[in-house]
């Protein structure tokens, strides 16, 4: 017996066989469907046909124009951070050359030099080094930029370094001369942060700064605090010469467990010391003495005689709602408030932390407040345990928090005005890697480098929150691996300036013995891209097509490409020409007020410009590529049901309708088997013209950004391309040209076999 | 009131409802965001709490949503639109020139209508002639030649072929500006303008050349089959007095309703065009407005284009009425 189904099967093969005869006589739609045969069979096979997955990144061998930056250095020394010195910039006379300190463990100090030569220098190149001894023991090693000092902390001195000029060079004889030694009269186990502050006078131009550390073990604690005011060099004199270094000893009574911390504004009034012992965290107000210097009859500059009085402030009593907490000291961490008022203790912050806890508190007018106890999500399994282990300083006044967690790095900005970690949950990221070493802040970069053990150095930017649905962060960029990984962690150089060109480094000292340097360009540390039909010089990769600026392999890129491309073409066609065929039949069988309606959303949908919302609709929902879907579905559907509509309305008055009506036939079943095989032909062929329009959208919605992030999309390769400037770069050709060939022979595809199935259909376009 | 006036009247209405039906959308739309653009601006950590209350006050969210929706939409029919959330500047300002700061500002709108404006009476004035010609030499190389160009240029991504032209106009002649504001400087009516206008209309034309053409194509087929044509063909006309005189003027009537319709939604522009080419017109404008969630400028710009497309095409009916009598009678 022959039922429903065996019918329908039977009128679609007929069809189907007739119809691709007719097709098969259109030279362009074979042509159309041999290219998306292509296409599906790349799409299906990309894993095959590629030789990297599209997440793959070319190693840093390969992207880093590394050769002119590196130095090889000593093989048989133990080096430790690398350090810059800026230079003195004279009024009115160049910038003068800068040089890069490195030295090691045992006991040498060696500067590098900037090699002179050509106009216009952008990639520093170094000379071969001066060499300095210095004491061995060195533990820690930090720049002073306004007076060209180098400060190493050693076991149980401090020593300071100058760097002389001669004209334009660097005075080899006095090069690094030591300048002072002190002996801070204990061994040393913790050094602060060293904080310093910069203010300038604007009547005068002068830059006061103050800078302080604080050196402690078990139960010492040793200030070190200096001042200097830097005036015309024209008089030949800088006020350093003048200026003391006071130290004081003090004791407290129980163990010295972690840094402590020395916090003070450039008045050098409201000084406080922050001592965490086993037991408490105590809190010093420091008075320093403030003299005057003056040489021949002219005020030069102030100095810090000493510290006055130390006043104990601060004594840590943890308890909240009647439950006493005890801070295990060695996370503890301090920040100042940049507003607040240090005369009277009102609003100065401090972050408390331990293992995954971070306490804001709120002093006013001395007294403690506890705010709330901000957790990290326990939801997010990657902080299960977060060792807080140090705080940046930010200029803006967002310090960077940074640590450990059971995975890797962590790193969080901290609001500074309620010592809160940021609570929306961007403003957190975890690294692969544990982190050695976060830089100071860099404005050029408006970020920070962290460097992790694995090598890996990553640039953080500022704007670690993103609003949401602006697609991936951009708060982390990993700028680059060192290849052989990292002996040290990489510091931030800050400004090394060189004739005519200036620029900002960091430098890293890499395992394979060489001292390494790159440019930090602004946000981003310059890669290359790999041009086509090449290898990659360190790796010897091959890569087809080339990679883009950051090290993907584009034809992967083009091949899963395709899966994106068709995925989303194909569906968002499918659902809307099915929705559109089924609201279309339906209004105009059923007429009356349902058509009214139905019409009036579709004048509606076809009066607007269709990107104008679709990016409306995409800044809401979110870059997903199931929302490109429907958002492109949602604004398609309206055509079709239009024309599948006059098409019911124009069957339904045809003898046939009337005929089954008069035998009985229902509603339903008169859509079913007479009004839906009539329209299908219809339906197919706006499916095709509809997946050659989804692709276009989607790819032009990717394009302006709004693309899923996770797809690739051969749309967002050409947004890439222009974002990252490369468009006019002659290496990355195939990633210009590919992309875009690829959606017009896709939709161009679709349009034909569109084009060639109407003839079909529609025999009177046949021979025209 | 003859039949035209009640269709005016009919035709209005369904405007304006179309209008409020659609702004209460883009609202609602809007509304539905879960960022607010407030929260962009207190990122800074230096705000006193006070501090951020103003600024939640000035953006207008201390009201509730159904407050909101009374004031913006008695606002967007008076056009007030306002100032702009990231810049402070006049909304209106912005969108249709005038003086900030003691400087000239070129109108948004201007520039957009001035660029796709430009593009639909450029194409549609190339596409009648050529489509006429490509028609009357139908079957022949350059009717192939040109239908598969255009085929092609029809599916192109716009973007991709404004970087190509970029890349080799722009960078490797350096024919044209790289970015499109130094005309600025010396206004409408100077070659930087111009030199800043041929590369985004080279796109425009080359991809809705394919429309145009092939429209007036069609037309032109459809026309030459009518019998008056062969009359004069039998009458001996020339070629070109048949082709230009009696076929073409015919075929023109599509083509004219599909120009006006698409003038309507110049207005809309290209917003991928303006990115590529950073010409400063609406469509850029409103990506950026709607990236920084500047709710001003998001709500002026869709609201301007809304009711420009909808006038646009309340204009191409009436002028259809008028251009086709067959409509007329109906």
């Amino acid at each position: 017996m022959r039922t429903k189904w065996d019918e329908m099967r039977r009128s679609f093969s007929r069809a189907f066989k007739t119809n691709w005869k007719l097709f098969k006589q259109s030279k362009l739609g074979i042509f159309g469907l041999s290219i998306i045969i292509f296409f599906l069979i790349i799409a299906i096979f990309a894993p095959v046909l590629t030789l990297y997955p599209p997440d793959y990144i070319a190693p840093a061998g390969d992207l880093y124009d590394i050769d002119s930056t590196s130095v090889p250095i000593p093989q048989d020394l133990a080096w430790k951070n690398p350090v810059a010195i800026q230079t003195q910039i004279l009024p009115g006379k160049p910038a003068k050359i800068a040089g890069i300190v490195v030295y090691s463990e045992t006991g040498a100090a060696y500067l590098y030099q900037r090699k002179r030569g050509g106009e216009y220098e952008s990639i520093l190149r170094l000379s071969e080094p001066w060499k300095k001894e210095i004491p061995q023991g060195v533990k820690y090693i930090e720049y002073e930029p306004q007076n060209l000092q180098i400060w190493a902390f050693g076991s149980n001195s401090l020593y300071i370094y100058r760097v002389y000029f001669n004209g334009e060079e660097i005075d080899a004889q006095k090069t690094l001369e030591e300048y002072r030694e002190v002996d801070v009269g204990h061994t040393v186990d913790y050094i602060s942060n060293v904080w310093d502050y910069n203010r300038t006078d604007r009547s005068t131009g002068t830059v006061d700064a103050t800078m302080g550390v604080a050196l402690s073990s078990k139960n010492n604690v040793t200030l070190i605090i200096w001042r200097y005011s830097k005036i015309s060099l024209t008089a030949g004199v800088t006020l350093y010469e003048g200026s003391a270094l006071y130290e004081k000893n003090f004791s407290v009574d129980s163990e010295i467990v972690g840094n402590p911390l020395l916090i003070f504004d450039y008045r050098g009034n409201n000084t406080k010391l922050i001592v965490p012992t086993e037991e408490q965290i105590y809190g010093y107000n420091i008075e320093l003495d403030i003299k005057k210097v003056f040489v021949g009859n002219s005020t030069i500059g102030e100095y810090i005689a000493g510290v006055k009085n130390i006043t104990q402030i601060w004594n840590f009593s943890m308890t909240q709602n009647g439950v006493k907490y005890s801070l295990k000291a060695p996370n503890t961490i301090i920040l100042p408030y940049p507003g607040a008022d240090e005369a009277t203790g009102k609003d100065v912050v401090i972050a408390l932390c331990n293992d995954d806890e971070a306490f804001g508190v709120y002093t006013e007018n001395g007294t403690m407040m506890w705010h709330t106890n901000l957790r990290l999500s326990p939801t997010d399994p990657r902080l299960h345990k977060v060792t807080f282990r140090g705080i940046v300083p930010s200029v803006r006044g967002a310090p960077l928090l940074y640590g450990d967690t059971n995975v890797g790095g962590f790193v969080a900005k901290l609001n500074a005005h309620t010592g809160k970690i940021m609570e929306n949950k961007t403003a957190y990221l975890v690294l692969p890697g544990t982190i050695n070493y976060v830089s100071r802040y860099d404005p050029g970069a408006q970020g920070y480098y962290a460097s992790t053990n694995e090598g890996a150095i990553y640039q953080l930017n500022e704007s670690f929150y993103t609003a949401p649905h602006q697609g991936k962060s951009t708060g982390l960029v990993k700028s680059f691996s060192v290849i052989g990984g990292a002996a040290t962690p990489a510091i931030f150089l800050g400004n090394v300036y060189g004739v005519a060109a200036t620029g900002t480094y960091i430098g890293v000292i890499t395992k394979t013995n060489h001292l390494y340097l790159q440019a930090s360009g602004g946000t981003r540390i310059p890669t290359i891209v790999i041009p086509p039909f090449s290898h990659g010089k360190a790796s010897g990769n091959y890569y087809f097509l080339g990679t883009d600026y950051e090290g993907h392999d584009i034809w992967s890129w083009l091949a899963y490409g395709a899966r994106t491309s068709l995925l989303v073409g194909l569906t968002a066609a499918f659902i809307s020409v099915i929705a559109g065929t089924f609201i279309g039949i339906i209004s105009g069988f059923y007429g009356g007020w349902i058509d009214i309606v139905i019409m009036r959303i579709v004048d509606i949908i076809l009066t607007l410009p269709s990107l104008v919302i679709m990016l409306l609709m995409a800044a809401v929902l979110g870059p997903n590529i199931w929302n490109i879907v429907f958002i492109i579905a949602v604004l398609g559907w309206a055509g079709i049901a239009r024309v599948i509509r006059a098409q019911t309305l124009s069957l339904k008055n045809r003898p046939f309708m009337d005929a089954a009506r008069v035998a009985g036939a229902s509603n339903a079943r008169m859509i079913t088997k007479h009004i839906f095989p009539n329209v299908l032909p219809l339906t197919f062929l706006y499916m095709t013209f509809g997946v050659s329009g989804a692709i276009l959208s989607e790819a032009g919605l990717s394009f302006l950004g709004l693309g899923d992030p996770n797809a690739k999309s051969w749309g967002m390769m050409l947004q890439f391309l222009r974002m990252y400037g490369q468009v006019t770069n002659p290496n990355a050709w195939a990633w210009l040209i590919m992309p875009g060939v690829f959606i017009t022979l896709i939709s161009l595809a679709f349009y034909l076999v569109g084009r060639a199935f109407d003839e079909v259909v529609n025999p009177r376009l046949r021979k025209r | 009131m003859g039949p035209l006036g009640v269709y005016i009247i009919k035709r209005s209405i369904q405007i304006i409802i179309t209008l409020l039906v659609i702004m209460t959308l883009i609202y609602v739309l809007l509304e539905a965001l879960p960022a607010k653009p407030y929260m962009l601006l207190m990122q800074s950590p230096g705000l006193t709490p006070q501090q951020k209350e103003a600024m939640i006050a000035a953006m207008g969210y201390d009201k509730t949503p159904w407050e909101r929706y009374w004031i913006y939409m008695r606002n967007m029919f008076t056009f007030n639109f306002g100032d702009s959330f990231m810049t402070g500047r006049p909304v209106r300002t912005i969108l249709f020139g005038g003086y900030i700061n003691g400087q000239y500002e070129y109108g948004r709108v201007w520039n957009t209508i001035i660029l796709f404006g430009l593009a639909t009476v450029l194409s549609y004035l190339v596409g009648y002639f050529l489509g006429a010609i490509i028609a009357w030499k139908r079957g022949s190389l350059i009717d192939s030649g040109t239908v598969v160009s255009g085929l092609v240029f029809y599916n192109m991504p716009s973007f991709w072929l404004g970087l190509i032209l970029i890349w080799i106009f722009a960078f490797h002649l350096g024919w044209f500006p790289l970015t499109s504001n130094e005309w600025m400087k010396f206004g409408y009516f100077s070659i930087e303008y111009i030199k800043a206008l041929i590369l985004p209309l080279t796109v425009l034309l080359l991809i809705s050349l394919a429309g145009t053409t092939l429209l007036m194509r069609t037309s032109m087929l459809d026309v030459m089959g009518e019998e008056y044509i062969v009359t004069a063909k039998a009458k001996g006309l020339p070629e070109k007095v048949v082709l230009y005189k009696h076929a073409s003027r015919n075929a023109l009537l599509p083509l004219i309703t599909s120009f006006v319709i698409a003038l309507a939604f110049t207005v809309a522009g290209g917003v991928i065009t303006e990115q590529v080419f950073t010409y400063p017109g609406m469509g850029q404008l409103y990506i950026q407005a709607l990236g920084q969630l500047d709710l001003p400028i998001v709500y002026a710009t869709l609201y301007l284009i809304t009711l420009l497309v909808l006038l646009g095409n309340f204009i191409a009916d009436i002028l259809y009425g008028f251009l086709d009598p067959r409509v007329r009678i109906q």
